[in-house]
C-alpha cells in the first residue's frame, strides 16, 4: 500500500519553547483507516492537525500524497486543505445558526462553484440519513443529526485524507456506528485514507493500523 | 476569483444577518457618519452657493460704485464704511480701500449678508462726515426717489423736504468741492442711514448750488447708480467678491471639515469596534472555516467585506436622509457630494475594519480549536 500521509521527526506545538509532538514519524496508507490513541495530552489532535494543514510543524516533514507540505505559504497550505482534507470534529462545528444545507455547502472550497456538488450532496444526505434536515436550522439539530451533517460536508468534495478527531465522543451506541461506518467505509476507498483521533480501544481494534502515543511527550 | 468572491460577499452577508445587534450598531454608526457629513458639507456648499448667487445679483447690498474718472479716486473712509455697516440689511461689511490714506474696516458678527463696499465718493479726497437725520437748509438738494429707489434705499419722506412738488428725504450733509460733472453742480452731498425702511441701505442727500441745477442732479443720479453705460461712474461688481465669498467659504469650510472629520472618526471608531467584537466572538467560526480551507487572505476579506457592506448599506441610508433634507433646503443638490459621501465612509469604513480582520484572520485555527 502506498503511503498516502506521513510524518517525518516532525516536532510540533502552538506556541515558542512548546513541544507537543517531539521528532513524531509515522506513515498512513491509502485505502486504510488508522486510529490515533493515546493519553490526553500526548498530542493526538496536534498530529490531526499537523496532518491536516492547520499547524506548522517546527521541524521534521509531512508529505500528502507524496508532496512535502511542510513548507508553502498560507494559501498554498489552504489550498490543499480545501481539496484534500476533511476534517470531522467531535463536536460537529456546524453554524447554529444556518442552515443544515448551508453548512454542508461550507464543505465545497470557496474557489469553486456550489452548484455542481448539490447531487453529491443530495447523495450523501440520503445516505446517512438527513436529507430531511437540510432546510433546518442547524441549532435544532440533535448530536448524532448534527455529526452525520458533519460528516456529509466533510465528504462533500471527496477528499483524499479524512480526519476525524473523536467524531464519536458525543455520540449514542446506534449513531456512532453509523458514522464509523461511513468513516471506514471511505477511508478504505483507494487513493483515500481515514485517520481517526479516538480513546476509544474498540474503534482503535477495527481499524486497520494503531499509532499511540506515548505520554508525556 | 468571481467565485470565491461571490461566495465571500455570501458569508459577510450571512454573518450579517445572523448578528443583528453588531449589524444595526454598524449601520446605525455609518448612517449617522454618512449623513451628518453629506448635510453639513452640502449645507455649507449651498450656502455658499445662495451667498454668492447674493452678490452677483444687481443690488447694492453688493454694488461697486467706482469712478471711471481718474480724479474720482477718493474713498469711504472708516466712519463711511461702519455707517454702511450700520445700514438695515447690512450685518456684516468688509470696506476694502486701496488707498493708504483709507482704512479697512471688518465688522464680523454674521454670515449670510456681506456687504462689499468700495465706494468712490462725490467728494473727492475729503471723508465724509456723516451726521444722521440733519433736515437741509435752504437750497439743498436730496435724491429722489427714483434714484433712491435705484440703490434700494428708502427715503423717510416724513422728515423730507418737498422741492418743486416731490417730496425728498433729508439725510445729512457733506461738502466737496471736485466731483466731476455732477460734483460742479453739487456743493454738499451726505451719505446716512434711516431707520424707517428695514430693507433700505444708504440716502444720499446732495446739495446743489444753485436751485436751477437741481434737476440736472436728479436726472444724473439713476446713471451714478446704474448698470446701464454710465458716462462718469460705473456699477460693476468687483471680481475681489469672488476672493471675500472664497475666504468666508473657507473659513465656514475649515469648520465643517472639522465637524466631518470628527463625524466620520467617529463612525469608524465604531466600524472598528464593531469588526474587532465580530472576529472575537467568531473565532470558531472562523477557525472552522480555516479547517473546511479559507485562507487568511480569505478571511481578512470576509470579515473587512461584512463591515463594509453594513457600512455601505448605512452610508447610503444616511446620505438619502441627508439629501432629502437638503433638498428640501436649498431645492437641489449636487449628487456628486451624496455619492462622495457615501464613498468616503464606506472606505473609511473598510480602512477601520482592517485590524479588527487582521486579527481574525491571524488567529491560530488549531489552537481555538484544540480548546472547545
Amino acid at each position: 500500500m502506498n503511503a498516502l500521509v506521513t510524518f517525518d521527526g516532525v516536532v510540533a506545538g502552538y506556541r515558542t519553547g512548546e513541544v507537543i509532538l517531539n521528532r513524531v514519524s509515522a506513515s498512513f496508507a491509502e485505502g486504510q483507516v488508522h486510529a490515533i490513541t493515546g493519553p490526553s495530552g500526548c498530542g493526538k489532535s496536534t498530529l490531526l492537525y499537523v496532518a491536516g494543514l492547520m499547524l506548522r510543524p517546527m521541524a521534521g516533514a509531512v508529505t500528502i500524497g507524496g508532496h512535502d507540505q511542510s513548507g508553502g505559504n498560507d494559501s498554498q497550505r489552504a489550498h490543499t486543505r480545501a481539496r484534500q482534507i476533511g476534517f470531522v470534529f467531535q463536536d460537529a462545528l456546524l453554524e447554529p445558526s444556518m442552515t443544515v444545507g448551508q453548512n454542508i455547502f461550507e464543505g465545497v472550497p470557496f474557489d469553486r462553484r456550489i452548484s455542481p456538488f448539490r447531487d453529491q450532496a443530495a447523495r450523501l444526505c440520503e445516505r446517512l440519513g438527513v436529507t430531511g434536515l437540510v432546510n433546518q436550522r442547524a441549532s435544532r439539530l440533535s448530536g448524532g443529526q448534527a455529526q452525520r451533517v458533519a460528516l456529509v460536508r466533510a465528504m462533500l468534495k471527496d477528499p483524499a485524507v479524512m480526519l476525524a478527531d473523536e467524531p464519536t465522543g458525543n455520540l449514542d451506541d446506534t449513531t456512532a456506528e453509523a458514522v464509523l461506518h461511513e468513516l471506514f467505509e471511505f477511508g478504505r476507498r483507494p487513493r483515500h485514507t481515514t485517520i481517526i483521533v479516538t480513546h476509544d480501544t474498540r474503534i482503535a481494534a477495527r481499524a486497520d493500523t494503531t499509532t499511540v502515543l506515548a505520554a508525556p511527550c | 476569483m468571481l467565485t470565491t468572491l461571490v461566495r465571500a460577499l455570501g458569508v459577510a452577508a450571512g454573518h450579517a444577518r445572523r448578528r443583528p445587534g453588531l449589524t444595526v450598531a454598524a449601520v446605525i454608526a455609518s448612517a449617522v457618519a454618512s449623513g451628518a457629513l453629506t448635510y453639513l458639507v452640502g449645507s455649507a456648499t449651498e450656502s455658499s452657493n445662495v451667498l454668492l448667487d447674493d452678490f452677483n445679483q444687481p443690488s447694492s447690498r453688493s454694488m461697486l460704485i467706482r469712478a471711471t474718472s481718474t480724479d474720482q479716486a477718493g474713498l469711504l473712509d472708516s466712519t463711511s464704511v461702519k455707517a454702511l455697516v450700520s445700514l438695515p440689511g447690512i450685518q456684516t461689511a468688509v470696506g476694502l480701500t486701496p488707498v493708504a490714506s483709507a482704512s479697512n474696516e471688518a465688522i464680523v458678527g454674521a454670515d449670510s449678508n456681506i456687504g462689499f463696499f468700495t465706494l468712490t465718493t462725490l467728494s473727492g479726497a475729503d471723508p465724509y462726515r456723516l451726521v444722521s437725520g440733519r433736515q437741509p437748509g435752504p437750497g439743498e438738494a436730496v435724491i429722489s426717489l427714483a434714484g433712491a429707489s435705484r440703490i434700494n434705499a428708502s427715503i423717510p419722506l416724513a422728515s423730507g423736504i418737498d422741492v418743486e412738488g416731490a417730496r425728498y428725504g433729508v439725510v445729512g450733509t457733506y461738502t466737496t468741492d471736485d466731483n466731476s460733472r455732477i460734483s460742479t453742480l453739487i456743493s454738499a452731498s451726505a451719505l446716512t442711514t434711516t431707520d424707517t425702511a428695514p430693507d433700505g441701505f444708504a440716502l444720499i442727500a446732495l446739495t446743489v448750488k444753485a436751485p436751477a441745477d437741481l434737476a440736472t442732479v436728479i436726472h444724473a443720479l439713476p446713471v451714478v447708480f446704474s448698470t446701464r453705460a454710465p458716462t462718469d461712474y460705473s456699477t460693476e461688481y468687483d471680481p475681489r467678491l469672488a476672493d471675500v465669498q472664497k475666504s468666508i467659504s473657507s473659513a465656514s469650510r475649515r469648520g465643517v471639515r472639522t465637524t466631518a472629520l470628527g463625524l466620520t472618526g467617529a463612525g469608524a471608531a465604531i466600524t472598528a469596534l464593531v469588526t474587532a467584537i465580530n472576529a472575537l466572538t467568531q473565532r470558531r467560526e472562523i477557525a472552522r472555516r480555516r479547517a473546511l480551507g479559507a485562507t487568511r487572505v480569505l478571511t481578512l476579506a470576509i470579515l473587512t467585506a461584512e463591515t463594509t457592506i453594513l457600512a455601505s448599506f448605512g452610508a447610503t441610508l444616511g446620505t438619502l436622509a441627508a439629501t432629502a433634507a437638503l433638498t428640501a433646503r436649498f431645492h437641489e443638490i449636487s449628487p456628486t457630494l451624496a455619492i462622495a459621501a457615501t464613498v468616503l465612509v464606506s472606505a473609511t469604513a473598510a480602512i477601520a475594519a482592517l485590524p479588527g480582520a487582521l486579527f481574525g484572520a491571524y488567529q491560530d485555527p488549531a489552537k481555538t480549536l484544540r480548546v472547545p
